[in-house]
């Protein structure tokens, strides 16, 4: 569950401020100076900085307690959760000190709920060891970058013989055996395919510094530190009936043996480090990727990208060469005037000789043409997120849905003009909804972009989520529009069989004999 | 419509506006001005049916099943070929350059009215954007033509929203009161209960009192205060100050819903008293200096009240009876004074008193209707001469018209001290209108806050400033006005005009003499900088005009109509179709970008902007419904630049810039799941 306040208190359904004891009341702002104030303070506000506006409104904890009372032991969803109206001052109603004290009760109610981890065997709560170096020398075939969605390469590089390929693994950072399966393993952590049959812990699932910590810190986990190796541990195959007695055993002898659990501190220290280091995730990583796996999104690491070459810009700008020599010979006096002088039929003509300036047309190949430069950190896709909503399983899945990258806001600033291009390069084309199409949905075609990237500025732990988007301004020529509605023949179009604008006659006709 | 029709009033709709805006260039440009000045204007698809100063000619269409119309296409060619229109664009406008502001003046009224129309260029200097200042001066002075200004419509937008502010803040006030009443009649009721019972106890009283919320208790103090206010002023106070109990009395008597904001703000006071007249026998609750905010504003008003409430308290209540014409006299004569009491309270005075005055003169004014009319009648009758303008403009030396004004005026300013949160609303320009239209836009920003003015509504506002205003500003519409206002282009506007379309010509302020294109851009580049750089010294690829001009020209040749965006925290705003039809959408932030690698030689610096910078411009361009565009502008290095400028001038340069679009959102994790 999440209570972040990230949510839009004006969607919400406005929560029952009262109790019903004192229904015919409602708290309201005090004194009307304060009133005055606060109505003017929220009525300059519109409606998106509503839902922009964190923090306006406070966590109604009645509504909270409410469902909880419901439903004592399952989990409560942030959907239930419901803001309740703001009072800035005390205005000295019983009602209102009525409906304060219940929601200091049900926050008590609240805070004090019990909660309780199933013990390991049966389902939450899983052991997971902490083995940093057992896959230092492990090499993975890196071929990601394919097909922009969740396709990387193959993690195990045995994919000829596995048949199917599987996202990108990033086995050598992989530093937790998970012992058993838990729910968490359904959509953590990696069993690493194609060992030898002599393996220790084969067909174990490893996680990921991030996702070990995000399952300690959820209480999922209880993280070992192993005294023993991963040999006797997880022991090779053949003896898994051994394992299993074994680890009844030692439930009931002296698990200490094998090694002793961590605290979260540790699981901190052990699993929080700089970028670049292995087997560790940077704190801000860590904190956004706990965030989105909080607000039920699905994430993974994006694979490492390979800049692949790409055979077609040459052809499409030849081609656009051709038609550039084809349809735009204007000749441009060096000081102006741009429009020459003379009998203009309509604006297109006045506007296409005003171009001057290249124009950015996005399409799927403008970008990672030529002059490209390469995404230098941070500016780099980090994590690929997956909506909840969708069917994804940690192996199979559709293409992200988002492309984030995160950057701290301290040690980094805007991207530069060459940092965002490269951003954006390296995400897949995404133009929009197709009934975006036409003169009508303009706006929302252009805040929409041809292709966007997330990017997580994580100041002091505090996360922000931005957009960037490719703009799309040069495909979209607005005086296309000026000849239109200004022209007469608007009114006909519903009715004549066809028509054809004079402007278009008459300019064939000079042309035809120009040319002659 | 039909289709010739179409045709042929076309190319005649843009004579007649081109005419029109034009200089008298011609025989009929003579009729122009004075269509544009009849108040019943055109409409604006018509005012601005030109993208940009230069005419088209369209030719009909032609449609193959109806043969008539390709003979009226051809006769449509054949005029036009052999009575050829002129050239386009047919209006080389005239702009003076002017190195102190930095801005193309252009002087002659009919290239402002051209370039405004024809693409929305430039900007008034005294306006906001449109160059309107005459008409709204001539509507100050009276005359009907200045109420379609975008300001004066702004003004009343604004005001409407203030009113409706007001409106729910009275509903709010109103439920609260009604609470807080019930509340206190059960409260009472139950402890009268008790004590009928004979178990009144000192506990259960001091739960009350606790149970009390401390925005009411210190009204409960405030006989004593009143008190030793009574000391040190004169003697009258005291025994005003006696009358509240009946007031009281009545109120809980009639138990009847208070509607009126006046009423709403006697409540508290009433409340306190019923307190009081529960607590007289035993004072045990601790009278403790005031020290909250909520107290310290409660502390005035109560003082106010206990002066004003025989008044306040038959004359809204509409209880019916006769106004007590006794006691409102006495107060009238004690608080003559004014001095003491400005010294005993300057800190809640001070600022306001214009306010209050103002706000209550006009509550004074409005005698005839009004449910409060019937109570001030005799003392409103003195000061509707007083006129709101001049009352707000000396507001420190306001004791010679304080003295004059009624007595229940200054009680009532009392009142009006802590519904007034904007002082600054006090001013006034000289511009505003008095006319009664847009008095609501002015008048009502102190009335409205001014809520303890119990008939002080802002119909009743408007209406006295309706009798108030119109006798002082007769309509001199005799007398000329002459336009102070001169309507300026931005530097890259003007550059945009001369160098795209070549309908403008920069003059030189000194000689006289026009400056070509090929001089007009070193000048504007070194005016980008401050201290204007010399020429051909200091100037380089990523002079502050030239990128700007870069991202002007980029979005003006798309068809888009950029106008300076400082108001909104960026560096330009792009409209659909301008500011006339549409809000712009976009918020443009140019950021340079050095990507090319010949730059590392050359010294420069690429802006570093904060992550802090690009979530404060974002957050003040949503509040305001546009979106960020972070339009980067890669700009060649020197080398490039200047053999560029050598071989084809700022044409040939100019397409070395490249320019990308970034469109910039805020992206909440809770709503896109």
């Amino acid at each position: 569950m999440s209570l972040d306040d990230d949510d839009n208190p004006s969607l919400a359904l406005p929560a029952p401020l009262l109790s019903p004891s004192s229904s015919s009341s409602s708290p309201l702002p005090a004194d009307p100076a304060t009133a005055a104030a606060a109505a003017a303070a929220t009525d300059d506000l519109t409606a998106e900085d509503l839902i922009e506006d964190e923090g306006a409104a406070s966590q109604d904890f009645r509504a909270f307690a409410a469902a909880l009372q419901f439903r004592k032991t399952a989990g409560v969803s942030a959907q239930t959760i419901r803001r309740g109206e703001k009072d800035f001052e005390a205005h000295g109603t019983r009602a209102q000190a009525d409906a304060l004290e219940q929601s200091r009760a049900a926050m008590r109610d609240v805070l004090s709920y019990t909660r309780v981890h199933p013990a390991g065997k049966r389902g939450d709560l899983a052991r997971g060891w902490y083995f940093p170096a057992w896959w230092e020398g492990y090499r993975e075939e890196e071929v990601g970058g394919e097909e922009g969605g969740g396709g990387g390469g193959s993690g195990s590089g045995k994919e000829g013989r596995e048949g199917e390929k599987k996202p990108f693994g990033f086995v050598r950072e992989r530093v937790v055996v998970l012992e058993g399966s838990s729910v968490a393993s359904q959509a953590l952590g990696r069993a690493v395919t194609g060992q030898a049959k002599d393996r220790p812990a084969r067909g174990r699932d490893w996680l990921l510094p991030e996702e070990a910590l995000y399952l300690v810190e959820r209480g999922s986990l209880d993280l070992w530190w192993p005294l023993k190796g991963l040999e006797e541990l997880f022991p090779p195959d053949g003896t898994t009936e051994a394992v299993k007695e074994e680890g009844a055993e030692a439930d009931e002898v002296d698990e200490y043996d094998a090694g002793f659990p961590l605290s979260l501190q540790a699981a901190y220290a052990l699993l929080i480090g700089n970028d670049g280091e292995r087997g560790k995730i940077s704190l801000q990583k860590f904190q956004v990727y706990s965030n989105l796996k909080r607000c039920g999104y699905n994430v993974l690491r994006a694979p490492p990208t390979v800049n692949h070459p790409t055979t077609k810009p040459a052809t499409t700008t030849l081609w656009q060469w051709f038609a550039s020599l084809l349809t735009r010979t204007p000749h441009h006096p060096p000081y102006g005037p741009l429009v020459q002088p003379g009998l203009y039929r309509s604006y297109a003509s006045i506007y296409r000789q005003m171009t001057l300036l290249p124009r950015h047309v996005p399409s799927a190949t403008s970008l990672t043409t030529t002059t490209q430069p390469a995404m230098r950190d941070p500016f780099t896709i980090h994590f690929h997120v997956w909506k909840s909503a969708q069917k994804w399983s940690k192996l199979r899945h559709p293409p992200p849905d988002f492309q984030l990258a995160v950057v701290d806001a301290q040690a980094s600033a805007v991207p530069t003009g060459g940092e965002i291009a490269a951003l954006l390069g390296a995400t897949p084309p995404e133009p929009g909804k197709p009934e975006w199409a036409g003169p009508g949905r303009l706006y929302a075609r252009l805040k929409h972009g041809y292709r966007n990237v997330l990017v997580a500025v994580v100041d002091h732990g505090v996360i922000n989520y931005m957009r960037f988007a490719e703009g799309r301004f040069g495909a979209e020529e607005l005086y296309g529009r000026f000849d239109h509605h200004r022209g007469g023949g608007g009114d006909w179009v519903g009715v004549g069989l066809a028509m054809i604008p004079g402007n278009v006659i008459v300019d064939s006709i000079i042309s035809y004999y120009l040319l002659k | 419509m039909a289709e010739t029709s179409t045709v042929t009033t076309t190319p005649a709709g843009n004579d007649a506006t081109v005419i029109k805006t034009g200089p008298p260039s011609g025989a009929a440009g003579t009729g122009a001005p004075a269509e544009r000045a009849s108040p019943p204007r055109p409409p604006v698809n018509q005012i601005y049916a030109l993208p940009a100063p230069i005419r088209t000619f369209p030719l009909p269409t032609f449609y193959p099943n109806n043969p008539v119309s390709l003979l009226h296409l051809i006769y449509a060619w054949l005029s036009q070929v052999f009575r050829a229109p002129p050239q386009e664009p047919s209006v080389v406008h005239t702009g003076v350059w002017d190195p102190e502001t930095r801005s193309v003046h252009i002087l002659d009224e009919s290239s402002v009215r051209a370039l405004w129309e024809q693409g929305f260029y430039g900007k008034g200097s005294l306006s906001r954007s449109e160059p309107n200042w005459l008409k709204r001066e001539l509507a100050r002075r009276g005359s009907p033509e200045g109420k379609t200004v975008s300001e004066a419509r702004t003004e009343l937008r604004r005001e409407e929203r203030r009113l409706a502010k007001w409106e729910r803040a009275k509903a709010e006030l109103e439920a609260l009161e009604k609470q807080r009443l019930a509340e206190t009649l059960a409260r009472t009721a139950a402890s009268e209960t008790t004590r009928l019972n004979g178990i009144l106890s000192e506990p259960v009283k001091a739960a009350e009192a606790s149970v009390l919320p401390s925005s009411v208790r210190p009204t409960a103090v405030e006989p004593e205060d009143a008190d030793e206010e009574a000391a040190v002023e004169t003697t009258p106070v005291v025994e005003i100050s006696h009358h509240p109990e009946p007031a009281g009395r009545q109120i809980r008597q009639e138990a009847k819903p208070p509607v009126s904001p006046a009423e709403l703000l006697a409540l508290p006071n009433s409340l306190a008293e019923l307190n009081n007249l529960l607590d007289t026998r035993g004072k045990f609750h601790d009278v403790k200096a005031p020290v909250g905010p909520a107290e310290l504003l409660l502390l005035p008003n109560s003082h106010a009240d206990l002066v004003l409430r025989p008044v306040s308290g038959l004359a809204i209540f509409e209880i019916g009876q006769t106004a007590p014409s006794q006691p409102t006299a006495q107060a009238t004569h004690e608080v003559d004074g004014h001095a003491e009491e400005s010294h005993t309270r300057p800190k809640t005075n001070g600022g306001i008193n214009g306010h209050a005055i103002k706000a209550s003169a006009s509550t004074g004014s409005k005698e005839l209707d009004g449910v409060s009319g019937s109570g001030i009648c005799p003392n409103g009758t003195g000061k509707t001469p007083i006129t709101p303008l001049s009352l707000a403009s000396d507001d420190p030396v306001l004791c010679p018209s304080a003295a004059e004004l009624e007595g229940d005026l200054l009680q009532k300013r009392g009142k009006s001290v802590r519904f007034s949160p904007r002082v600054e609303s006090t001013t006034f320009l000289h511009s505003d209108p008095p006319s009664p239209g847009l008095s609501v836009g002015v008048l009502p920003k102190s009335a409205a806050p001014a809520l303890p003015n119990g008939g002080a509504t802002p119909e009743a506002a408007s209406a006295s400033a309706l009798s108030a205003g119109a006798p002082r500003l007769a309509p001199d519409s005799a007398t000329e006005i002459e336009n102070k206002e001169h309507f300026q282009l931005a530097p890259e506007e003007a550059f945009f005009l001369a160098f795209s379309l070549g309908a403008l010509k920069v003059v030189d302020p000194v000689t006289g003499s026009p400056i070509s294109t090929e001089h007009l851009l070193p000048l504007f580049r070194s005016h980008s900088y401050f201290t204007p750089r010399t020429s051909h010294s200091g100037l380089r690829p990523d002079d502050p005009f030239l990128i700007n001009y870069a991202v002007y020209h980029h979005f003006r040749s798309l068809g888009w109509v950029p106008r300076h965006g400082i108001k909104f925290g960026v560096d330009w705003i792009i409209y659909q179709r301008g500011p006339v039809f549409d809000h712009s959408e976009f918020g443009i932030m140019v950021m340079p970008a050095f990507s090319d690698a010949a730059w590392e030689q050359h010294e420069h610096e690429e802006p570093k902007r904060s992550w802090s910078w690009l979530m404060g411009v974002n957050r003040v361009l949503s509040h305001v419904l546009k979106s960020l565009v972070l339009v980067y502008v890669d700009i060649p290095p020197p080398t490039v630049f200047d053999e560029e400028i050598k071989r084809g001038g700022i044409a040939a340069a100019l397409k070395k810039y490249t320019i990308r679009e970034v469109m910039v959102r805020r992206f909440s994790a809770n709503r896109n799941r």
